[in-house]
């Protein structure tokens, strides 16, 4: 594979990420967050920082980053889960402009708006995989079990979660942290690939842009979320031969796609990956074609 | 499931619910004992689903108690109170969109699977038959109103009478020691309301289940209820048995005018 595929698939596969984080909090729980690229940057600086000036491993900055991502998360959470969600937007919108701000005013350590060059470029193609198809078996878990129902049902009808005996604030909060850390690790990747960061990068238009994947693929779809980061993330450079109007096209793909299938690419469709259950659908659709060609034959013989 | 005489599975005390100026139920005091099918009546407006709202924690009460089996339970968060053995329904159907008829009453019974949110997203051994454990529960409830045949469907797409089923089996999955049915007869036709009527008892012989219903469709009420409060402009003007409360002419007032 030729370099430049790789690199374009190692940054879909720490978008798919960062996706991953904001589909369990937007898209299940319907908490409509803008703060995830705040947390992409904090997985970013810290790992960064924690391996250039306190000499720690990469992996360890990694999880160095992780956890104050959690902790930041924690707080956050706790002041504003109880808003209502337009409040809560904005609230989260304002947490990512404070940490990129942070980023420029404490220009010792973070190298203010000029940010950190020297990164190791020590994640490649294979580990971001793995790490990608790892976050994507835990958010499988997290929809088959009752965190999932929980989160449909803290989405559709709040009161009646609670009446249902679901510790609607706790909820939040485990969706919000995990979906926190998720973005940390997506950053954290981010630093180790390019090697180079700055807060330029963690702009508002990235938790857009990670909105809009969410929406394409499906609220409620993980497949459709998967799929859709990898198409949109590839999408651009597919479109290399419009050359200036590839952006044009890219954003009239995408608005014509929700005002046709406003449920998203997928739905609620699951591309299934349990062995039984594909050997299920194949059993079935195998009868199926079995039956409507009888069916013919009866048809013709009937003529 | 044979209560102890005279001690009471929900007591409330002098129980005040005030929007700012105005007074939703004012010093309304009832003992319900284990075992029993009661009602709540009264005109539009009266405050009947208020007391709801206080018992299930979803107000706060201005003034007064509520006690679950002797724990004071007024103050708690809804999800507690659940948890110690209330279950409800709503006047309006509130089922989870989103989920179809299985899942949403798993969703009821989520709270007593005991793995942890770590535990869950790393599909650790025992998660899977929890897992189903809680399906298996899920089921029963479906069977107990007859909805097995609809498990894959989402509710929306089901007729009104089996809604308002599912939002029995729903708080059915809770595993509740006393439900509170919010007008369970409302658009019913007379069928259903014979079928509704025969499922609250099943509910109530079977699971042993104290049964506590608003409803305004007087013959069911007359013909389930053993135990009836009347509640008028958020005051309670009279208590007793069907038959006591029929020939109560404080009731045929609110009701008829004078």
């Amino acid at each position: 594979m030729s370099a430049f595929y790789s690199s374009m698939l190692t940054f879909a596969g720490i978008n798919l990420i960062a996706v991953l984080g904001v589909y369990l909090l937007i898209g299940l729980t319907g908490l409509f967050s803008f703060g995830q690229v705040g947390f992409m940057a904090i997985g970013a600086y810290i790992s960064s920082i924690a391996c250039l000036q306190w000499g720690l491993p990469f992996w360890a900055g990694i999880l160095i980053s992780v956890a104050f991502a959690l902790i930041v998360g924690l707080f956050i959470g706790a002041i504003t889960l109880k808003l209502r969600t337009d409040y809560f937007a904005l609230a989260t919108y304002g947490f990512a402009e404070v940490v990129k701000t942070a980023l420029i005013y404490f220009s010792d350590i973070t190298g203010g708006s000029m940010g950190i060059f020297g990164i190791p470029t020590l994640v490649n193609l294979p580990v971001v995989a793995v790490i990608a198809v790892i976050c994507i078996m835990i958010c499988a878990n997290f929809k088959k079990l009752k965190f999932g129902r929980n989160s449909l049902a803290v989405r559709n009808d709040p009161l009646a979660a609670e009446i249902m005996g679901i510790n609607t604030f706790a909820h939040k909060m485990k969706v919000f942290l995990l979906s926190a850390a998720l973005g940390a690790l997506s950053g954290a990747l981010l630093a180790f690939s390019t090697s180079y960061i700055e807060p330029e990068m963690f702009n508002w238009s990235k938790s857009v842009e990670l909105i809009i994947i969410v929406f394409f693929g499906g609220l409620n779809s993980l497949s459709g979320a998967v799929f859709a980061t990898l198409f949109l993330s590839l999408l651009p450079e597919l479109l290399r031969f419009g050359s200036e109007w590839r952006m044009v096209l890219f954003t009239f793909i995408i608005i014509v796609t929700i005002i046709f299938k406003p449920t998203g690419l997928f739905g609620y469709y699951e591309i299934p990956l349990n062995p039984v259950t594909i050997a299920k659908k194949i059993r079935s659709y195998v009868k199926k074609i079995r039956v409507d060609r009888s069916a013919k034959r009866g048809e013709r013989d009937a003529r | 499931m044979n209560a102890m005489p005279g001690e009471a599975l929900l007591a409330i005390n002098d129980l005040r619910i005030q929007f700012g100026g105005l007074v939703a139920v004012n010093d309304f005091s009832m003992e319900l004992r284990e075992g029993r099918i009661a009602g709540i009546i009264g005109p539009n407006g009266a405050g009947k689903t208020t007391v709801f709202n206080a018992v299930t924690g979803v107000y706060k009460p201005t003034a007064g108690e509520i006690r679950f089996q002797a724990d004071l339970i007024s103050g708690k968060a809804p999800y507690e109170i659940t948890r110690k053995g209330i279950a409800r329904t709503f006047q309006n159907i509130r089922l989870f969109k989103g989920l179809n008829v299985l899942s949403n009453v798993m969703a009821a019974a989520g709270f007593r699977a005991q793995y942890g949110f770590l535990g869950g997203l790393l599909g650790m051994p025992g998660v899977w038959r929890q897992e189903r454990g809680i399906e298996a529960e899920a089921r029963l409830c479906l069977n107990l109103v007859d909805l097995q045949d609809y498990q894959y469907l989402m509710p929306e797409n089901l007729p009104y009478g089996l809604q308002r089923k599912l939002e029995i089996a729903r708080a059915l999955a809770t595993k509740p020691r006393l439900i509170l049915l919010d007008e369970p007869a409302a658009g019913l036709n007379p069928n259903e309301v014979n079928e509704l009527m025969d499922l609250i008892r099943k509910i109530h012989h079977e699971l042993g289940v104290t049964v506590l219903l608003i409803e305004h469709h007087m013959e069911m009420v007359m013909g389930i209820c053993e135990e009836l409060w009347v509640l008028n402009f958020g005051k309670m003007i009279a208590h007793g048995t069907p038959a006591e409360i029929q020939c109560n002419e404080e009731v045929l007032k609110a009701y008829l005018g004078d």
